[in-house]
Formats: structure tokens, sequence, C-alpha cells
């Protein structure tokens, strides 16, 4: 999981780099090519999860997430897609990657 | 609250624009359909989603709106003093305050919303007063003023402002707005191209205008010019046909030979070689180009063709003219001075930037219902820029594969030049403009290949001429040859009296140019002794500027300032430039002051000398 994390992690910055600072044009289908592996990763992680409260946050935040990234797709809204990944899936991938390893990619 | 935020606004508007603020309050604006939803994102901030057909936007993100602020602020850089920032899209205002807040409030922030729907939203729930206060911050806004957009851009964007410009299209407005979002950043794309064709153009011909000007002034004293050509042009129930220097003509140019003395053949200057080599000499050619190679009038044909043509245009192809010399305004100040002084006024011919945007406005003025374009491509068909014969008798194919496309007469596409497009959409104003005013105006695009032109009727020249040259003989050549002058002796001598004074106030100028250097090279020796807070440092720039505006009086400065578009164009690229300090802004101030000053000297000393030569000798 967390390699899917990683790459999933790396492929979200380039889509980033590409909307903030290239204009790029194209951005939804790279953001739609992500389909297969954001399911992966969020399944994962909601077949995981248990019946606490904590656990019930993070899955109400995870299927936010996933009907934000649906509602983006389906619209082919660039601004809520980037925020979704940006700012969405990006907190999800953090739990799977260590904090020092999560530093050096950003680095 | 609402009500409230409103209120703030507007008040706020007022300020700056009290008649704008009146119009919104009173509701005297049309208001589209858009439906737009107000959110609050989870970083705290209002926010829009827009409804426009199937699709419902945001214009900022869900989770934080605040964040990408700050990566849109980081890329945007330092926002230069003065410049024009245009930020098409308005959104809940989240980017413009961003923008008004950290920039200098001398930024000129042009804001741009395609939907009134949009933008009276913002006012209601958004309170941007604080930022509206603090600049004129210029709203266009469709439904309400955006017909405004093109005039806003061209008082802003200046040659001094130019190179700080900076366009932002607000996210997401691309995809609601995409037509009017493409037609406002062509109008801004439009007005950077022109200052900057203006720029290059007189840059390059600097050197050779005031050698032209001074040479062809015997010329306007002859009183010949385009206004008395309309009234000798027999107009009514007859064609007129543009034939231009573009690859297409090589296809149709014989077909011309129809139409010699049914319609009246206008042809471009570049045009005229390769007509005459076919045989067919056109009833006039008008030239505009200060440094127009002789080349293309080498042939004796040639030289008994009527030219038209501005006083900037290259000399020696008018002075080798055995036809008539009509001349036009277009930027001519120092012929217009000459008219003024007898009592008359000098006229001009609209300018679209290229020789044929001017013969087609000629055309138009002249009179003439229906005109046929011809060899007028604006586009690189068969991959050449112009007709075979003209620059090289075959014109070689150039790489277009990077050029940017558009429509084309007879292919679906064709490949076009930036300078072509911008001529193309002169043509596309300048004729929705005549058929407004004039709805019978027809313009045939007989042109077979190029660009499509919008408001033309495309069909080949063949068809043309069945449809139009129908009609009795007519010698147009012997027409303009026997145009009346408008001046009558008198007013010749007193245009002659104007000419012969140039040679002295040139002297004036030089002998000012000298008394502005040694006020400016004062005024830096007083800033380097820190003694700017004194009288002598007051009298000296009150000299200045008195030296300044007193040599802009004289009629011959215009020679002197068109000489001078070089070291102008630099002086102007730095004057907006940031200082740490006063001293230094002084010190720089001075130094290009004096340098300018020094160029002036040289400048009128040498056009005095040339002026003597040249104008004395016209009696």
């Amino acid at each position: 999981m967390e390699e899917l994390a990683k790459k999933l992690l790396d492929r979200i910055n380039r889509l980033c780099i590409g909307f903030y600072y290239i204009n790029e044009n194209n951005i939804m289908k790279s953001a739609f090519e992500l389909r297969e592996d954001i399911e992966k990763l969020t399944g994962g992680l909601l077949v995981a999860l248990g019946a606490d409260e904590e656990s019930q946050q993070l899955r109400d935040y995870t299927l936010q997430v996933l009907s934000d990234y649906v509602e983006a797709a389906s619209q082919k809204d660039e601004v809520l897609m980037i925020d979704t990944l940006d700012y969405g899936l990006r907190e999800i991938i953090g739990l799977y990657i260590d904090e020092e390893d999560d530093a050096d990619h950003e680095r | 609250m609402k009500g409230e935020i409103f209120e703030r606004n507007l008040k706020a508007m007022e300020k700056w624009y009290p008649a704008y603020a009146d119009i919104i309050r009173k509701g005297d604006y049309e208001k589209d359909e858009t439906e737009i939803i107000t959110e609050r994102s989870w970083d705290g901030l209002d926010i829009f989603k827009v409804k426009q057909g199937e699709r419902t936007l945001y214009l900022n993100g869900r989770r934080s709106a605040g964040e990408p602020l700050k990566v849109w602020l980081e890329k945007l850089g330092e926002v230069h003093k003065f410049a024009p920032v245009f930020l098409v899209g308005l959104g809940s205002g989240l980017y413009l305050k961003a923008l008004a807040d950290n920039t200098d409030k001398s930024v000129n922030i042009i804001a741009y919303e395609p939907s009134a729907a949009i933008f009276l939203k913002m006012l209601e729930e958004v309170d941007i007063s604080e930022q509206i206060e603090s600049r004129p911050i210029a709203f266009v806004v469709e439904g309400i003023n955006g017909n405004e957009l093109e005039a806003v851009a061209a008082k802003l964007m200046s040659l001094e402002s130019i190179e700080f410009m900076k366009l932002l299209v607000h996210p997401n407005y691309k995809e609601l707005f995409s037509d009017r979002v493409y037609m406002a950043v062509q109008q801004i794309y439009n007005r950077y191209t022109s200052v900057l064709c203006n720029m290059n153009t007189g840059v390059v011909f600097s050197q050779v205008i005031a050698v032209n000007q001074m040479q062809n002034l015997r010329y306007s004293c002859e009183g010949y010019n385009t206004r008395c050509l309309s009234k000798v042009l027999p107009y009514e129930n007859r064609a007129a046909i543009l034939v231009s220097a573009g690859p297409s003509l090589n296809k149709n140019i014989q077909e011309l030979k129809k139409a010699k003395n049914k319609a009246f053949i206008l042809a471009v200057d570049t045009a005229v070689r390769p007509l005459c080599s076919a045989g067919i000499i056109p009833d006039a050619f008008l030239m505009i180009d200060a440094k127009k190679p002789l080349s293309l009038f080498d042939m004796d044909v040639i030289k008994d063709i009527p030219v038209i043509a501005p006083i900037d245009a290259n000399y020696e192809v008018i002075r080798e003219q055995r036809g008539k010399k009509i001349l036009f305004g277009i930027t001519d100040f120092l012929t217009t001075c000459m008219y003024m002084s007898v009592g008359k006024v000098f006229p001009e011919l609209p300018c679209g930037g290229s020789v044929a945007t001017s013969a087609f406005g000629l055309l138009y003025m002249c009179g003439f219902e229906t005109v046929i374009l011809v060899g007028q491509d604006l586009a690189l068909t068969g991959n050449k820029s112009h007709a075979d014969g003209t620059f090289k008798e075959k014109m070689p194919e150039e790489d277009t594969s990077r050029l940017e496309r558009v429509k084309g007469n007879y292919e679906e596409w064709v490949p076009t030049r930036g300078d072509f497009k911008h001529f193309l959409d002169w043509f596309v104003t300048y004729i929705d403009g005549a058929k407004q005013r004039d709805p019978e105006f027809r313009v045939i695009n007989a042109t077979e290949g190029g660009a499509y032109i919008r408001g033309t009727e495309v069909m080949t020249l063949k068809e043309a001429i069945e449809q139009t040259c129908d009609v009795p003989e007519v010698d147009f050549t012997e027409c303009i040859n026997n145009t009346p002058s408008e001046f009558t002796p008198e007013q010749r001598q007193r245009a002659v009296d104007f000419v012969h004074k140039l040679p002295d106030e040139l002297a004036d100028i030089y002998s000012n140019a000298k008394k502005l250097y040694s006020a400016y090279h004062k005024i830096n020796n007083l800033n380097k002794a820190g003694n700017t807070g004194g009288k002598e440092y007051a009298a000296q720039l009150k000299k200045v500027n008195k030296l300044s505006s007193k040599s802009m009086e004289y009629a011959a400065y215009i020679l002197v300032n068109v000489t001078m578009n070089v070291a102008d164009s630099i002086i102007r690229g730095t004057s907006l430039n940031e200082f740490e300090d006063t001293e230094t802004e002084i010190d720089m101030v001075s130094k290009q002051g004096m340098k300018y000053a020094k160029l002036m000297q040289q400048c009128a000393k040498m056009l005095e000398d040339y002026a003597r030569e040249t104008l004395m000798s016209i009696e």
C-alpha cells in the first residue's frame, strides 16, 4: 500500500504543478487516469477501518473525497478536482507514508 | 447584512466611479441567467459555485480556497508599479482581493467579468470595499459596460507600461464562459500587439522618416490629397478591385484584364510589379512603407501610374513617379500643421497597420459600393508569404508548422502569422462597422486561397467580374491625373512659407536643447552636493519644464521627435524603474535628461542642415 501511496503522491504533485504553474490544459485526463489507484487505496483503507469513532470519522472523510472526485470527474471541474486531490486525497495518502519519507519526497 | 455589504461596496466605488455605482444602484444593466450558489470553504472563505447549462463548477476550492491564492500570488511574482494587470473573471472576489492587497496602489487593475450576475452577487455577498476604495479598479462587466474593454485597455496600456503587463484568467472561467473569455483576451492581445507594432515600426523607421517627410513636403505643397481624389473618381454603380500581393494572386492575376477600365483597380505597392509583368496596369497604387525597396518598382511602365502615399513613405519611389502624387495622412502631424496654416484640414486614412487596410479604407471612403479583394490572403497559402514575382521571381516556401491556424476561404484552415492575423481582425471589424453604416456595402473576397474574412462573399474573380463589371468603360488614370489641387495659388504660397520656416525652427530647437542640457547638468550637480531643497534647484526644474514645452511648440519638433524614436523608446522603457531613494532617482533622471538633451541637439543640428538644403529649394 505504501508503494501505491507514494506513486499517487508523485502523480498528484505533478498534476498540481501542471495546474498551478504551467497552466496545463488537460489535467482532467491525467486525473481520470488515477481512478484505479485511488479505488485501490481508499478501498483498502475502508476495509481496514474498525467501528470506533475515529474510524468512523476517517470513513466519512474518505467517502467525501471519493464523492468529490466523482463529482469533479463528471462535471469536468478542474478546480474541484485539484482541491480534492491536493487537499483531500493527500491527507489519506499521508496515512501510508511516514513523515520523513514524505519530507524527502517534498524536497 | 447582504444589503449592507452591497451598499458598502457601492459607496467605495462611488469614490472613483460615481456614475458606474449609480448604474448599478438603478439596475440599469442586463443581468444574465447564470445561477450562483454560495458556500463557505473549509478554510472559512466565501466561495461561488456556478451553474451553467448542464454543468456546475466551483470557482474556488471547497476544502482550501486560501492556499491556492498563495500559490497564485507566488507565481504572479512582483508586480511592477504602474503595471496594467488584467483579471479576467472575478468569482467571489478572492483573487481580486489578493491582487489588490499584495500590489502597489499604482498598479492598474482592470477587472473584466463576463457575467453581470456573478459581479452583482459578489457585490452583495463579499465585502471588498477596502480594496475598491484603495485604488481606481476599472470594472468592465458584460451587461453593464462590457463593450468598454478595448477602450480601457487602450487607455492603460502604453509603451512605458506594456512590458510589465499581466493577464490572469480566473480558474474555471475558460470552461464557463469560453467565448467571452476568448474575446476579452483577444481584445487585450490586440491592444498589446498594436502598442508593440507602433513601437517596433517607430524604432525601425525613425531614421528615415524625417528624411522622407522633408523630401515629400514639396508634394504636400501641391495640395493633391485623397479628398480631391474621392471627388473625381466615378464610383456610382461601379466596383473597385483592391489587388494585394498575397500568394494567391498568381492564381487569378490574368482575370484582372477583363476588369480594366470597368472597375477601379487599386494595387498595394508590392503587387504593382507582378501586375505590370502580367500586362495589367493598375489605375493607381498605394504605398506606405518608409523603406520600401526600389526594386519593386523597377519597370518603366510603373512610373506613369499615380501613387497614393503618406509623406512618411519612401521619397525615392515617389520622386521617380511621373504620374500624379496623391498624399494622405496616417499619423502625419507635419502636413496636418501645414494644412492648418493654410486654413485646411489634411485628410487621413484609416490605419489598420498594412498598406491593404489603408487602401481598403480609401475605397470605402471614395464611395464604392462593392470592393473586390484579390491576393488578400492574410495567410501563408501554399506556405508562401507573398506572390511570386514580388520580392523574388519564385517566392520560397516557409516552415508553417508552428503557426496559428485560421479558417480558410477554400481550405478548412490555413497557417497565418501574427501580423496577418492582426490585419485579418482589422478587416473583420472595419467591414462590420461599414455594413452597419451602409447595409448595401459589399465586399467580395476573390482571393482564391487564404484566410476567410468574416463579412465577405467568397467567389472566384471571374464570377465577381461577371457580376459587377457590366458597365461602360472609363479611364480612371486620366480622371486621377486631372484631379484639381485643393490649394488656390495663394494658399499654395502659404504652404511654401510654412515649409520655409522649418529650418529656423530647427535652429531654435537646437539652441533650447543646449540650454536644457545645461539645466539637467546643474540639477545633477546640486543633487550630488545634497542641495535639492533650495531655490536654485527649483529654478532649474522650472527651466527644464519651460524649455521642454517650448521646443514642443514648434512644428519642426515633429521631425526631431520621429528621429529620436530609438532613444525615446530606451528612455521611456526605463522611466518606470523603481529607485532605492530620491537621490538615486534624481541622479538617474537627470543623467537621462542630459543624454536626451544631447541627442536632441545632435538631431536638430543634423536636420537643420538637411532642411535648409531640401526645403529652401521649394518654390
